[in-house]
C-alpha cells in the first residue's frame, strides 16, 4: 500500500468522499403483487415491473429484494449483473462488491446475467463517458443528473460493457449501494419482528443477529418482509478497513464451467424446443470492399451441394443456409459474385497512408483542429537548442476475438404477432435489440435478446452489424438459423482500429529539457484526452488533428485511441530523452507535471521491479513507457534481447495504480492479458489493403503472440486510494508497444517508428 | 451533442444505430432448395477435403 | 455409417465422412465444449484427442475417426465428475479470461503431461504454441501446467488474497 497523495490530490479525494456516497443510487420503487418491493435504477411508475420479476425471480419461494439482488428460500443470494462477461471478470467482482456490502456468505452467492431489459441500463457507465464532470456532483443537483442519465441511458439502450468501466461505475455506484440498501431493509424487517432497535442488529454471512435477545435468522426468513421496509437510496457504505470481500482475490465464479467445456458462449446457443438436428446454419459473405453491394451471384454449384436449404442474395451480403455450418460454408465457397464499384479512392495501404500524410501536409504549421495548446510551441521550437522531428505510424487492426462473430436468430409469427429471439455474444444487448428491430420493422418489445458469455470481444461486440445480418436471414427463412462467420470473414469484413500517422517537432533547451512539443495526427475518436501529453509539464505544447478519411470502418479496439497515441507519445518522449542524453525513466520522472503523485509512484515502482539502473549484458536493453488511461496509471518496463538480430522479449514489469483494486488476482490477469494484447499488436498486428480489400485473412497471416514468445510478466498493484477508482481491462495495453520499441532501441540502437515491429527484422 | 456522440464512440456508437432510421431490406434473390429436416444431402459430396488429418501446428 | 467412440461411448453415425470432427461433435452430437476458432488448424481452439493424440478437429475429417477413440473436453474429467489435475490447476491459477480457447488449451496440456509428466519451459512452449489465447493468459497456462505436473504449488484462494503491493 503506497500513500502518496499530494496535497491537491488529498483535497480532491476529500471532496469526492463527501459527495460520492450521497448519490441517489436508486430512483424509484414499485410494489409487486404479494407485497414484495422491487427497487432499482429505471424502475418507475408505468414500468413493466411484473414482467421483470418473472425474468429474474421466477423460482419458488423467491422474493425480489431489489432488482440487483435476489434472496432465495435456500438463503442463496443471487447478484443480478447488468454487464456482460467477456473474460474481464466483471460478473464475479460486481457480485463481490454487492455481497460485501450485503454481508452475504460468499459461498452462497450466485451470479446471474441480467436480462436484456431497459431496467438494466448502466446509466452510470454512460454518464462517466458522456459527462465525467457530473460523477461527483453536489447533493442538490445529483437527482437531476441521475434522472437525466437514466433517461438518456434508456433512450440510448445503454446496457453496455466497455470502457473498462464496470467496477468503477456500476460497481461503485449501483452494486454496492444495492447491497447496502438490501442489508438495511433486512435489518429493518428483523428489527420490527423481533421488537429490537435496528441499530442493535448485526449481520454476518447472510445471517441477521441480535445478540441481546439471542435472536438470529438467515436473510431468507426476512426477504419478503424486507421488501416492505423503507428503501434508503444513500445507505452508509463500508470503509476499506471493513471490507471482507472487496480487495480480496476471490476466485471467479465463471471459471469452473470454462474448464469443463460447459460454459455457453453465443456460438453454443441452443434454441428451446428446437431439436439439434432441426437447427439450420448460415454461412455469409460480404463484398470484399467496404460500402459495396452484391450486384449478381452465380449459385448453380451451391444448389447441388449437400445439406443446402437456401441461398440468399441479401444485397449487402450473400448467405447460404444449410443443415450444418460446414455444409453451408462449403457451398458458399463455390458461389461467385459481382460487386458494385467502390467510391473510395483508397485502394491500398500506401493510398491510406498517403491520405494521412496529405492531410497533415495540408494542415501546415497551424491548420487542423487544436486538441491541446499551451504557451507558444512554434516560437519555442524556433528558439530550441536541439530540434527533433519524427514521424510514427500505426496500421489498421482487427479485434480477432477467439469466438468468431456469430448470431442465432428466430423470427416467427405467433398468436401474439411477430416475435424474434436472438442469441448472441454482445457487449450491447439492448442496442442489438434496437438494431434487430430496425432491420425487421418490429418493435423492441417483440424482440428478446439472450446474451451468454462472450468468447472475447475487445470492442468488436459493441457493433451490431452481425445481428442485423442474422435477423434478416432468419426473417427470410422463417425458421431459426445460427449464422457463423468464418475466421476469414471475421478478419476481412469487420470494423477496425484505425491506422494513423503522427508527426512531432520537439525542441529541447540547452539543458536538454523538452520546452516545445508540436504534434499533429489524423485520427481522433476516444477518449478525447488520449492525444494530450497531460502528465508532463511542457511549457509550450501544440497538439492538432488534421482529419483524414478512413477506408475501413472504425470501431473501438481495446484502449481505443490510447492504442496508437500511447505508442506515438511515449516513443517521442523517449527520443527526447535520448536527444537530451538522459536516462529515459529519470527524464520522465523529471518532466512530470502537477497532480502526478500516482505517475511518480508507478515509475518508481517499475524501476525497482525491473532493477532499472542495473547494467544489462551486451545486446540486452530496457524500455519504459507510462500511460494513464481509463482512470488507471500504468508504467511498464520491457527487457529485450537483440543478440539474435530479432527482438526476444525476456521480461515485462508493470506497475499499475487504479486507486483501489477490488480483486487483485483478477486485476493482474487483466493487466497480463492487456500487455499480451499490446505486444501482439506491436510485434505482428497489421491489416493491409489490396484493391480496396483487406489482405490478411486468418491467424497464419494475422499473427498473434503465442506461448513461446510471451515473456515472464510481473504486475504490481499500487492502491493509492485515489477516487474514483480506475479500470482494469484496457490500461495494460497502451504502454506495451512503446516500452518494447524503447527497449529495442536501448538494446540495439535501432529506433522503430512504425508498427508492427517483427517484419522489420526479416 | 457532438460531445455526446463522440464520447459514446468508445462505448459503441450509440448514435445512429440506437435511434433507428434503418429500412427493412428484403432479399434481392432467394433460392429455396430444401426445407430443414428434408434429406437434402442426397447430392454427392464432391468437395475437396484434406485426405489425411492435419497435424497440429507447432 | 462411421463407427467410433467418443469419451468412451461407442457411437455410429450416418454422416458425411469428409465433415471435420469439430462440426460432427458440435452439431451432430451436441457437445459444444470444443470450439471453432479458425478452420485451418492455426489456433488450437478445436483441439481434441484422437486415440490420445491431440488433433485439430476443424481440419480432421470424420473418416479419420473410423474405429478410433475421440476424447473431447467433456471427457477429461473422471467418471465421477472429478476434475482432472489439469482442470484443477486451471482453477487454482485462475487461468481463463473469456475461456473460449481454454478447452483446446486443456486438451493440449493434458496430452503433454501424459507423455511428459515433468515438462521443461521449452517442452511447454513446444506443446502449447499451437494454441492461441487472444486474452493473453499464457503466463497462467504455463504456471497451471507446472502445478498440474506437481512442479509448482497451487495458488490457494488465501494466497491469492495477498493483495496490493
Amino acid at each position: 500500500m503506497s500513500e502518496q497523495d499530494t496535497g491537491t490530490q488529498a483535497a480532491k479525494k476529500e471532496r469526492s468522499k463527501v459527495a460520492k456516497w450521497s448519490r441517489r443510487g436508486f430512483i424509484g420503487a414499485g410494489v409487486l403483487a404479494g407485497g414484495a418491493l422491487l427497487i432499482g435504477v429505471g424502475v418507475r411508475p408505468g414500468n413493466p415491473v411484473g414482467k421483470l420479476k418473472a425474468k429474474v425471480a421466477g423460482g419458488a419461494g423467491e422474493e425480489l429484494v431489489n432488482s440487483w439482488v435476489k434472496i432465495g428460500a435456500d438463503n442463496i443470494v443471487t447478484a443480478i449483473i447488468p454487464h456482460c462477461e467477456m473474460g474481464q471478470g466483471a460478473h464475479s467482482v460486481l457480485a463481490q462488491m454487492l455481497a460485501d456490502e450485503l454481508d452475504a456468505d460468499w459461498s452462497k452467492v450466485e451470479v446471474m446475467q441480467a436480462p436484456a431489459d431497459g431496467s438494466y441500463i448502466v446509466s452510470d457507465t454512460a454518464r462517466m463517458f458522456v459527462a465525467p464532470f457530473t460523477m461527483n456532483a453536489a447533493d442538490w443537483i445529483e437527482p437531476t443528473w441521475d434522472g437525466l442519465f437514466t433517461q438518456i441511458g434508456r433512450l440510448a439502450d445503454a446496457m453496455i460493457t466497455g470502457g473498462s468501466s464496470s467496477i468503477r461505475t456500476t460497481g461503485q455506484y449501483q452494486m454496492r449501494i444495492a447491497g447496502a440498501a438490501a442489508r438495511k431493509m433486512l435489518i429493518g424487517a428483523a428489527a420490527d419482528e423481533w421488537g429490537v432497535p435496528a441499530s442493535e442488529i448485526t449481520t454476518r454471512d447472510s445471517t441477521l443477529i441480535h445478540s441481546g435477545s439471542g435472536n438470529s435468522a438467515p436473510y431468507s426468513d426476512f426477504a419478503a418482509a424486507a421488501a416492505e421496509q423503507p428503501m434508503d437510496s444513500s445507505p452508509a457504505l463500508k470503509e476499506p478497513k471493513d471490507y471482507r470481500l472487496m480487495g480480496k482475490s476471490k476466485r471467479r465464479t465463471d471459471i469452473p464451467a470454462k474448464v469443463m467445456g460447459k460454459a455457453d458462449f453465443g456460438i453454443d446457443a441452443n434454441i428451446p424446443g428446437v431439436e439439434l438436428a432441426d437447427l439450420s446454419y448460415a454461412a455469409v459473405r460480404r463484398p470484399p470492399v467496404p460500402g459495396t453491394e452484391v450486384t449478381s451471384m452465380d449459385a448453380e454449384a451451391a444448389k447441388a451441394m449437400p445439406g443446402v436449404q437456401q441461398i440468399l442474395n441479401m444485397g449487402s451480403f450473400i448467405a447460404v443456409v444449410a443443415d450444418g455450418y460446414w455444409n453451408a460454408q462449403q457451398a458458399l465457397n463455390t458461389i461467385t459474385a459481382e460487386y458494385s464499384a467502390s467510391e473510395s479512392p483508397i485502394k491500398t495501404t500506401a493510398d491510406q497512408f498517403a491520405a494521412f500524410r496529405d492531410a497533415i501536409d495540408a494542415a501546415g504549421d497551424d491548420g487542423g483542429e487544436q486538441a491541446a495548446s499551451r504557451g507558444d510551441a512554434a516560437s519555442a521550437f524556433a528558439d530550441a537548442a536541439t530540434k527533433l522531428e519524427t514521424e510514427y505510424s500505426a496500421p489498421y487492426l482487427a479485434h480477432a476475438p477467439m469466438e468468431p462473430v456469430n448470431c442465432t436468430a428466430w423470427v416467427r409469427d405467433t398468436d401474439d404477432g411477430a416475435k424474434c429471439d436472438i442469441w448472441t455474444s454482445t457487449q450491447v444487448p439492448l442496442m442489438a435489440r434496437s438494431a434487430a428491430a430496425g432491420a425487421l420493422g418490429m418493435d423492441d418489445e417483440d424482440i428478446t435478446v439472450h446474451h451468454p458469455f462472450l468468447g472475447g470481444a475487445f470492442g468488436r461486440r459493441l457493433e451490431n452489424d452481425y445481428v442485423t445480418m442474422a435477423v434478416r436471414v432468419a426473417k427470410a427463412t422463417g425458421y431459426p438459423i445460427k449464422m457463423i462467420w468464418s475466421r476469414e470473414e471475421d478478419t476481412q469484413k469487420a470494423l477496425y482500429r484505425p491506422a494513423d500517422v503522427s508527426r512531432f517537432k520537439g525542441g529541447l533547451d540547452a539543458g536538454g529539457k523538452l520546452v516545445s512539443y508540436n504534434n499533429i495526427f489524423t485520427q481522433r475518436h476516444d477518449p478525447a484526452e488520449a492525444s494530450v501529453p497531460g502528465i508532463y509539464d511542457i511549457a509550450n505544447t501544440s497538439v492538432r488533428v488534421a482529419e483524414a478519411p478512413l477506408h475501413l470502418p472504425f470501431s473501438a479496439w481495446r484502449s481505443v485511441d490510447h492504442s496508437q497515441q500511447g505508442f506515438f507519445i511515449e516513443s517521442f518522449i523517449d527520443e527526447a530523452a535520448i536527444a537530451a542524453g538522459a536516462d529515459p525513466l529519470e527524464y520522465r520522472l523529471n518532466m512530470l507535471g502537477a497532480n502526478t503523485a500516482r505517475h511518480k509512484g508507478v515509475l518508481e515502482k517499475v524501476a525497482e521491479m525491473s532493477n532499472w539502473s542495473a547494467q544489462r549484458g551486451e545486446g540486452i536493453g530496457l524500455g519504459v513507457a507510462i500511460v494513464e488511461s481509463f482512470g488507471t496509471v500504468g508504467a511498464e518496463v520491457i527487457e529485450v534481447d537483440m543478440n539474435s538480430g530479432r527482438p526476444k522479449m525476456l521480461n515485462i514489469w508493470a506497475a499499475m495504480d487504479a486507486g483501489y483494486v477490488m480483486n487483485p488476482d483478477g486485476f493482474r490477469n487483466q493487466i497480463e492479458g492487456g500487455i499480451v494484447f499490446g505486444l501482439t499488436a506491436a510485434m505482428y498486428g497489421e491489416i493491409e489493403l489490396e484493391d480496396g480489400a483487406v489482405k490478411q485473412s486468418n491467424f497464419h497471416d494475422y499473427q498473434m503472440l503465442r506461448m513461446d514468445e510471451t515473456p515472464a510478466i510481473e504486475v504490481a498493484i499500487i492502491n493509492s486510494g485515489t477516487v474514483p477508482v480506475g479500470g482494469a481491462g484496457e490500461p495494460g495495453t497502451p504502454p506495451a508497444a512503446p516500452a518494447l520499441a524503447n527497449a529495442i532501441f536501448a538494446a540495439s540502437g535501432k529506433r522503430l517508428r512504425d508498427m508492427p515491429f517483427a517484419k522489420q527484422f526479416a | 451533442m457532438r460531445k455526446f456522440t463522440a464520447s459514446m464512440a468508445a462505448l459503441g456508437t450509440l448514435s445512429l444505430a440506437a435511434c433507428g432510421g434503418s429500412e427493412v431490406q428484403e432479399p434481392v434473390e432467394q433460392i429455396v432448395v430444401a426445407k430443414p429436416g428434408e434429406a437434402a444431402s442426397a447430392a454427392a459430396p464432391e468437395q475437396a477435403v484434406p485426405a489425411e488429418p492435419e497435424q497440429p501446428a507447432e | 455409417m462411421i463407427e467410433f467412440t467418443i469419451n468412451g461411448q461407442a457411437t455410429s453415425l450416418d454422416a458425411d465422412p469428409n465433415m471435420p470432427i469439430l462440426w460432427v461433435v458440435r452439431e451432430k452430437l451436441g457437445m459444444t465444449g470444443t470450439k471453432f476458432g479458425c478452420g485451418i488448424a492455426a489456433c488450437g481452439a478445436c483441439t481434441v484427442h484422437l486415440d490420445g493424440e491431440p488433433v485439430r478437429s476443424c481440419s480432421t475429417p470424420l473418416s479419420a475417426a473410423e474405429g478410433r477413440a475421440i476424447t473431447t473436453i467433456e471427457g477429461v474429467s473422471g467418471e465421477d465428475g472429478e476434475l482432472s489435475a489439469v482442470q484443477q490447476a486451471w482453477i487454482s491459477e485462475q487461468v481463463p479470461q473469456c475461456g473460449y480457447c481454454q478447452s483446446g488449451q486443456i486438451m493440449s496440456a493434458t496430452a503433454l503431461l501424459r507423455d511428459n509428466p515433468t515438462p521443461s519451459d521449452d517442452d511447454i512452449d513446444a506443446a502449447m504454441s499451437g494454441n492461441i489465447c487472444r486474452c493473453g493468459t499464457y503466463k497462467r497456462i504455463r504456471q497451471a501446467i507446472k502445478v498440474a505436473a506437481g512442479l509448482e504449488t497451487a495458488q490457494s484462494e488465501d494466497e491469492a488474497q495477498e493483495s496490493a503491493a
